[in-house]
Parts: structure tokens; sequence; C-alpha cells
């Protein structure tokens, strides 16, 4: 499997597990959720700069 | 604005440090977004100040292609000088129209680079490599790909041809390799070319008809690029990775001696994405394969 794909797969479960952590959690916050898209998109734009 | 409090959580509302605060995670976005763009320009105004420059010997690819070879218990193949021509006037070409694929925008096709230089061919085959540093480099990419290793394996080749020049592709300077295949002997059926795993018929009238083509005319390049995009974007987010995992982990070390809960997202996670995003960066590597 190519080193992308892999990162996007470890990014999907990384958003639906911090959906699924905080809801449960009962502490879902706008800023929260904001910091952990945030981020997906940080790592996502870091390792495209070096793919694409 | 406290200097500490970019570095460390507030001390009185426990606030996260502001550099790992999602107003400067979307700041990171932008400078990274920025540095691209940034790159891209450069590349269209001022071609060939940026680039990867490889140091990679025509020589010790031939030797490295036959190491693999002698590995499978294949014959090696023996370089050739019209061969050689071909891989060079295929390079020289792909700078020229300016293009990345095994067939030129103008039509121009693989065998057309090795009917031209005189090699007539019943069975070729062609593998392209860009941006890599080194010969093992090449090589090793090469064998892991099903179908260059199937060609650079093909018991039915007997003659080699390499070429590795450098020049200027989509703005930017690289070190193309060019890697041609070749026998001559007698093989059943029409002439085949061997590319990205696909075997191609040429058609007998172009087989026939030896391609008028240009001598590869070497345009020297002086120096080396002032910037390789590759290492400054691979640094600078290894750098930014290191940094932002620090903060994470004095973050977590503060608040656990000052004995405070804070709702907040999890330190874990980010630093588990961002440890999945290191590990990718060190394993990468700009070298392509066609």
């Amino acid at each position: 499997m190519k080193p992308l794909n892999i990162l996007i797969i470890a990014i999907l479960i990384y958003l639906v597990w911090a959906i699924w952590h905080h809801r449960r959690d009962k502490s879902l916050t706008l800023v929260i959720l904001m910091e952990y898209i945030l981020l997906a998109g940080l790592v996502l734009i870091l390792i495209l700069g070096i793919y694409v | 604005m406290i200097f500490r409090n970019f570095f460390l959580p507030h001390k009185d509302t426990h606030k996260k440090a502001h550099l790992i605060s999602w107003e400067a995670i979307l700041i990171y976005i932008l400078l990274f977004i920025l540095l691209q763009v940034g790159f891209s320009i450069v590349g269209y105004a001022k071609p060939g100040v940026l680039g990867i420059s490889g140091d990679i010997d025509q020589k010790k690819l031939i030797e490295l292609t036959n190491v693999e070879r002698e590995k499978q218990g294949l014959p090696p193949v023996a370089e050739n000088a019209a061969l050689d021509q071909a891989a060079a006037l295929k390079a020289q070409n792909m700078f020229q129209e300016n293009y990345w694929a095994h067939f030129a925008p103008s039509g121009k096709t693989p065998w057309d680079f090795i009917l031209g230089s005189g090699y007539k061919f019943t069975y070729a085959g062609e593998n392209l490599a860009k941006n890599f540093y080194s010969s093992d480099e090449v090589v090793s990419a090469w064998m892991a790909s099903t179908t260059h290793r199937e060609n650079l394996l093909n018991p039915k080749y007997q003659d080699i041809g390499i070429a590795v020049v450098e020049g200027v592709l989509n703005g930017q300077k690289t070190t193309l390799v060019v890697q041609e295949f070749g026998t001559t002997e007698n093989l059943p059926g029409q002439p085949l070319v061997n590319v990205s795993g696909k075997q191609t018929v040429v058609p007998i009238q172009e087989y026939n008809q030896k391609p008028e083509l240009l001598a590869a005319v070497q345009t020297p390049l002086s120096g080396k690029p002032l910037l390789d995009p590759y290492s400054f974007s691979r640094t600078a987010s290894l750098g930014l990775i290191s940094l932002m995992v620090i903060l994470l982990v004095a973050d977590f070390i503060i608040l656990k001696k000052r004995g405070v809960f804070r709702i907040a997202s999890s330190r874990v996670a980010h630093m588990a994405i961002l440890g999945v995003a290191a590990a990718t960066l060190l394993n990468s590597n700009p070298g392509v394969i066609l």
C-alpha cells in the first residue's frame, strides 16, 4: 500500500475516533472539532507538499 | 501577549500554548499552502532555480541492473551504443517537449528513438526515472515496481542503453534516467515494445521506416539548483511536527503537575497522527519512476 493511502486511512481513523470519543465523553465542542479537522488538514498538506 | 504563553499553557487560565492552538494550526496550513504556491511561481518565472540534483552514474546503473539479473540467474545485458543514443535522444526530447511519459505529446513513441538510432530490435523495453539522488535508489525503485522489475528481469533482452541527463522539466531542474532494453535476435511474431508492463506491437510501416530524429544536443546547465523544494518542504514539515509534539508533551506534563483537568482535544491522538506524518516524511523519496 502506498504511504499516501496509509496516511489518508490514518487521518480518517483519527477523525472518526475523535468524534466518537468526545461524543461519548459529552465534550464535543466546535473548537475541539475544529482542532481535529485543522490538524488532519495540516498533516495532509505537509505530506502532499512532498508527494505532489 | 506574554512570550511564554506561545510555548507553555497559561499559568492562570491553563489555556494551551498559542503555538498548538487551532488558530496557530490554521496559520501553519496557510503558510505551507503559500510555500507550495511560491514554489510553483518560482518554477514558472525562473525555471531551473528550484530542483533536485542527483549523483547518478550511467555505468553504475548498468552494473546494478546486471547484478539484479544475475541474482535471478539471467544472463547480463551488454551496453549498446545505439541504445545509449536512443536513451539520450529520448531524455533530450522529454526536456524539449516538457513531458514525463513514455509517449511524447507530439506523437513520438519509444520505438521512434530506438529505431532512429539504428537499433533494429525484435523486442525492446523502456524504464524511466526522475528526481532520484543516487543510482542505487533508481534501481531499487524499479525493482520495487512489478512492471519495471519484469522489464529489468526480462530474459529476452541482450542489450541495454542508459542515459542520465540533467535539464529543466516543468520549471524544476531534474535528472532524467532513461533505460532502454532490446534484442535483435530473431523472435517469432512482429516486433514488440514493453512499456509500463504493456506489450505494444510496433506497426510494420513504422518499423521499416527509420524515423528522422534530431541529434541529442546537450545543453550544459550551470551548477546545481539554488533550492531543493523537496528537502526544504520535508525539513520544514519535520521541524513543525517536532515542535508541536514537544509542546503537546510539555502541555501534558505541566497540567499534570498543576493537577488541573482541562476539557480539550486528545493530546495522544494528536501525537499519534503527527507521528504517522513524521514516519511518512522520513520514508519518503522524491524519486518517481514510469
